[in-house]
């Protein structure tokens, strides 16, 4: 029959497809273990963007970014916009979910030595990442311009002038045609977004070119490993775009249960609220050292990550090979943790100058 | 060796950027203001050092609409040590937005800082029935009780994505 002669509806579109996008391509060969769940951490925080950047542009369209309206628009974005307080609700909880994923993300590239040669670079472009999330993190928290969002800002302000010519930006001086609220609502919708796109570009072009880090044993040596494995890259998108779904399921249901908080509109020169809790841990720091330890101790936290590649030249991956590295960054961590649970139960503190 | 030259001094440079201080037009005088953030109506204390004690400084609020002159404030001090401390009251009428303080005298000495002014406190609030006197930590309460078939969708769409999610997740093994 001529009919059987002509392939399926299906296959002849996927051809199609096929033809013009190369889809095939993207069924690389990658290791087993590149598809577990600590390997998938990056694609699940990818993911977590994907759902800001949507949620973001449907806010974006009800936001006004000026000192005197900002707070009102929020008040309009949960009371008056169509699924406003559901969006703005998922948009605040993906943000969190995101912190948490690049962290964990963060912390297992450094347990299984994936920053190690040729892998060096990318570490370095991660802890850009790592910066602009938790300045995508600040910038919003501002934008909603309540109490703890006008706090934030003075703090921020403060910070910005014990960094001389670097800390130009956040000044008056810079711009008096646009005001500092609005410069900051631009760089969360323009600055920012174009700096992680271009990151996440240069991160996923790197792990193409090297591979993913080999497996952990205890004999293991960094190496690339491009085209080695037994599985496919396809399943790791695949997994990725399963596990976006759940972080999408969970989003939606802390927007259920618990909406997006909203502070009273903020009164300028006091202090009674404390930070969110990313940046809570620098609290104690802060009541110590006044505000330059808000510039100083994420500086050196930065600077101690960005030695690691440099101090950690040894090709073994193993953790028992690296068990002095490991141990300073679980010190770290615990000494950030044990702030975190101090700052929260410490009562507020004014810090301004 | 070369490029690890070029990369130190790379980053040499971009360090030393915290040690300038932003001194755009002007450099000795330097004043700072107290609330750096401050609602229309309220007070704000400016501060001069690196100044002579018997100068003069006229202090204005610039912003993009013009400038405002807040007062005057002279240098106190012994020797060449001087320095001012002077409180002036926001216009209540001020708009909000972005604003530099500078502090001049005749002779074209001057200094600047930034200042962001809020609404008038009394102004603030937007929310049901609200005036704002006081700084307040608590949450703003507004009406966010959903229509409960918002709260149905929103629930089919939890369990749809979550299925979908661990059906994806599953066969992918």
């Amino acid at each position: 029959m001529p009919s059987s002669a002509q392939p399926a509806p299906r296959s002849r579109l996927g051809e199609w497809l096929e033809e013009r996008l190369g889809l095939k391509g993207l069924t690389y060969a990658v290791p087993e273990h590149a598809n577990s769940l600590p390997y998938v951490l990056g694609g699940i925080t990818l993911t977590g963007f994907l759902i800001l950047f949507v949620t973001g542009i449907y806010l974006a369209q009800f936001y006004h970014p000026h000192v005197e309206d900002a707070h009102n628009s929020l008040i309009y974005i949960i009371t008056g916009v169509p699924l406003g307080d559901l969006v703005r609700s998922v948009h605040f909880w993906t943000a969190q979910i995101v912190t948490v994923t690049v962290s964990l993300h963060l912390l297992r590239v450094l347990f299984t030595g994936s920053y190690k040669r040729p892998r060096e670079i990318n570490w370095f472009v991660g802890l850009g990442l790592l910066a602009i999330t938790l300045a995508f993190v600040f910038t919003g928290s501002v934008l909603k311009f309540d109490q703890e969002g006008l706090e934030a800002l003075q703090h921020n302000k403060e910070a910005a002038n014990l960094l001389g010519a670097l800390g130009t930006w956040f000044s008056a001086e810079f711009s008096r045609s646009v005001p500092i609220l609005m410069r900051l609502f631009n760089a969360h919708v323009t600055l920012l977004p174009l700096l992680v796109f271009v990151l996440i570009a240069a991160h996923i072009f790197l792990i193409k070119q090297h591979g993913i880090s080999p497996k952990v044993t205890p004999g293991a040596v960094s190496r690339p490993t491009p085209g080695e494995g037994d599985s496919r890259f396809s399943v790791h998108l695949v997994r990725m775009a399963g596990y976006g779904l759940m972080v999408l399921s969970v989003a939606l249901f802390l927007s259920l249960a618990f909406p997006a908080p909203l502070g009273m509109p903020g009164v300028a020169g006091a202090e009674v609220t404390k930070p969110w809790w990313m940046f809570l841990w620098l609290f104690p720091a802060e009541a110590a050292w006044g505000t330059r330890a808000l510039v100083a101790v994420p500086g050196l936290v930065g600077l101690l990550l960005a030695l690691v590649p440099i101090v950690d030249r040894s090709p073994y991956l193993s953790p028992a090979r690296r068990r002095w590295l490991l141990i300073v960054a679980g010190l770290i961590l615990l000494g950030i943790i044990v702030s975190g649970v101090a700052a929260a139960l410490q009562p507020v503190a004014a810090h301004l100058e | 060796m070369k490029t690890r030259v070029l990369i130190s001094a790379a980053i040499a440079a971009v360090l030393a950027l915290a040690l300038v201080r932003i001194a755009w037009a002007h450099g000795e005088p330097v004043i700072i203001v107290d609330p750096t953030v401050a609602a229309a109506g309220s007070p704000i204390t400016v501060t001069g050092s690196e100044v002579e004690p018997g100068e003069v400084f006229a202090i204005t609020l610039e912003g993009i609409g013009g400038s405002i002159l807040l007062g005057e404030a002279t240098v106190t001090g012994e020797g060449e040590e001087g320095a001012f401390a002077a409180t002036f009251t926001l216009p209540t009428d001020l708009a909000p937005g972005s604003y530099t303080v500078r502090a001049a005298t005749e002779a074209g000495e001057a200094a600047t800082t930034d200042l962001t002014v809020t609404a008038a406190a009394n102004n603030a609030s937007a929310g049901p029935a609200m005036v704002m006197d006081e700084a307040s930590g608590e949450l703003h309460a507004l009406d966010r009780s959903k229509p409960v078939s918002q709260i149905i969708a929103v629930a089919v769409v939890i369990t749809l994505s979550a299925a979908a999610g661990f059906v994806l997740i599953r066969s992918s093994r």
